[in-house]
């Protein structure tokens, strides 16, 4: 694994590729499809054992092993490729390198300290040939390989869609070193519609392969398969692991309405199109993370991204009732190893040195600010 | 204490004037010695709320200068932000200064709605009642056309009595993304809060008798907001007063309290 991480170089060549086999990021994937191959194990959520594992990358050294880049940081975006939703993988393709950078490689991006790794994510409908794809989590241009494997179908199904199972997947099928630490991955569901709130053991296994529930167990969760949880109850173990959001785009009322009942009102973020999801992530991000504040958001933007002002503002306004420091305020966030801390053994989640017990996630707190003023004037 | 920002004003820190769990509240003075408001939270993992209070005090001041060319008040509805910031001799904490002169010349001409009946045992009487919840009203829907909730109870809605100003003190609870049953809750709300100002009684769903209500009007007007029959601010205003402006007259009505029994 190494030090690799996304260049922008890199991805040119990976684009260069793309615009020599047509000019279609996903042509790859739909002409396997087309064969009759099926979806590429990389991106099939049954292929390489199911659980997408984030993990950090460490080298034997004297004394131990090295953390190379940072501590592995998961960040997961699913995309709605039903309908008019269906060209979102080809703009998650463009937008790429942009992605990356905001997050991670420009000055003050907001996980510039950790190993960045990102599982992209596609789902369709039931009735599709494929209800999601879901990549590896990976840190370098194998995220845009991934991508061209990907394959939507771009129908438009019914009115509700089917991310159900893709949220099922983040939440149970994931393990990220991040969360071993006491802090949280991010993951963003991309969507301008409603969905269903049962999932049925039926489709699990046409999605994640007929042991779906021998590898959840396997990752830690118990899950019955006459009793599998409905889509609420998914998204709220998906929250005791990541900073989950759900990106609305456009502003119909019945996916609002929908959405707010399952993640709650804070963590639904309206934007008018897909256009500027990279800003509207790393915003997220940064806010989450401490590294800016609702005072500083445009500038970030505007610094980094050379948006204009009205977009910056309109971004700062969609963001502005996130959960502040939600990362920050963690209890592990100052202790998180960092890049050449040395490690006695793989898989160890404190380095050498550092004897501090993983201190449990503090429960969210609820909202009011703690009663009424005790004395006025 | 001597306080200097990040942008170098001076602030003189005096005594502490309120807290809740999450912030505490210091009377201070600017340099040009108005006094203003320093709220810094009780412990750094809060700063996300006044980071948040200051982001929508900011909008909120923004919209209303770009409307107040009308002369329409929205500037007095809510506190004026000075500035925020960090503090990191004090834990780095967050601070907002914020000012009130746009709706009173000291801080002691402000009295939090909720203390008229529970501290000075005194409830209003229907005419003050209707430039409170008329303001109310208003200020609802200036904030909810920004996307903005409001946190309305009788602690954190002040008035000024002399000069008939309502002012939102506290916005570090709000959030976006008003919905029509967000609305209509804070419609209900405003109005819970002046039918407790007016000793109304929630269970009969009657106010005290009054020498200007020859009848029930005022009560089934006042309860009927109080059961959310409206999910629109700016209807409910229009509503509010064209049921009031044909039964009194438009003009200035004196504070006018009674003591409770």
């Amino acid at each position: 694994m190494g030090y690799r991480r996304l260049t922008t170089a890199a991805f040119e060549m990976t684009r260069s590729s793309v615009a020599r086999e047509g000019g279609s990021a996903t042509h790859r994937g739909e002409q396997r499809h087309r064969e009759g191959r099926g979806l590429d194990p990389l991106v099939d959520p049954k292929g390489f054992g199911v659980i997408r594992r984030s993990i950090n990358r460490v080298e034997k050294k004297a004394g131990g092993f090295e953390l190379l880049v940072g501590q592995a940081i998961l960040k997961e975006t699913m995309f709605d490729t039903t309908g008019s939703m269906g060209g979102n993988i080809e703009l998650a393709f463009g937008a790429l390198p942009r992605s990356y950078n905001l997050l991670h490689e420009v000055d003050g991006a907001p996980l510039s300290r950790y190993d960045l790794q990102i599982i992209n994510a596609m789902f369709g409908d039931v009735s599709d040939n494929y209800v999601l794809c879901r990549s590896q989590a990976e840190m370098d241009e194998k995220i845009a390989e991934q991508l061209r494997l990907m394959v939507p179908e771009k129908d438009g199904g019914d009115i509700e869609e089917d991310p159900q199972y893709g949220l099922f997947g983040a939440a149970y099928l994931t393990a990220a070193d991040i969360v071993r630490c006491g802090l949280k991955s991010y993951h963003f569901n991309v969507t301008d519609a409603p969905g269903r709130l049962t999932l049925d053991a039926k489709t699990l296994k046409r999605v994640f392969g007929d042991e779906v529930f021998d590898h959840v167990k396997e990752n830690g969760h118990d899950i019955d398969a006459k009793q599998i949880p409905d889509t609420q109850q998914v998204v709220v173990d998906l929250l005791k692991k990541s900073h989950a959001f759900m990106i609305q785009v456009g502003r119909k009322s019945d996916a609002t309405r929908f959405w707010r009942n399952i993640y709650g009102n804070d963590r639904i973020v309206i934007v008018p199109d897909v256009t500027y999801l990279p800003e509207v992530e790393a915003a997220i991000v940064g806010l989450t993370e401490g590294t800016i504040d609702l005072q500083g958001v445009i500038g970030f933007l505007r610094e980094n991204a050379q948006m204009s002002q009205a977009n910056a503002v309109m971004i700062r306004e969609a963001v502005s009732s996130i959960p502040l420091r939600a990362q920050a305020d963690l209890p592990n966030f100052a202790k998180v190893p960092l890049k050449g801390d040395i490690f006695a053994k793989k898989g160890d989640v404190w380095p050498i040195g550092q004897t501090d017990e993983v201190k449990p996630v503090k429960p969210a707190k609820s909202g009011g600010s703690g009663g009424k003023i005790k004395i006025w004037l | 204490m001597e306080l200097i920002s990040p942008s170098g004003k001076t602030y003189k820190v005096s005594e502490c004037i309120g807290e809740t769990d999450t912030y505490t509240l210091y009377e201070c003075v600017l340099e040009g010695e108005q006094t203003a408001i320093l709220k810094i939270v009780k412990s750094k993992d809060q700063n996300g709320k006044l980071d948040r209070e200051a982001y929508f005090l900011n909008t909120l001041k923004e919209k209303a200068i770009q409307l107040d060319t009308e002369g329409l008040g929205y500037i007095r509805f809510f506190p004026t932000i000075i500035e925020t910031f960090i503090v990191p001799e004090q834990g780095d904490r967050r601070v907002i200064i914020l000012s009130f002169s746009e709706v009173c010349e000291t801080l002691s001409e402000l009295t939090p709605l909720g203390r008229i009946l529970s501290t000075e045992r005194k409830r209003i009487d229907p005419k003050t009642s209707v430039w409170i919840l008329g303001r109310l009203l208003k200020l609802l829907h200036f904030a909810h056309k920004l996307g903005i909730n409001v946190t309305l109870n009788g602690e954190n809605i002040l008035i000024n009595r002399d000069r008939h100003h309502v002012t939102i003190f506290d916005w570090s609870d709000s959030t976006n993304n008003v919905d029509e049953d967000g609305a209509k809750n804070q419609i209900s709300d405003a109005a819970t809060e002046v039918v407790c100002a007016l000793g109304g009684d929630f269970e009969t769903q009657t106010i005290p008798a009054d020498k200007d209500l020859e009848d029930d009007w005022y009560q089934d007007l006042v309860f009927g907001f109080v059961k959310g029959c409206h999910d629109d601010a700016g209807k409910a205003h229009t509503v509010f007063y064209e049921i009031v402006g044909s039964k009194w007259p438009s003009k200035f009505y004196l504070f006018t309290a009674y003591p409770v029994k």
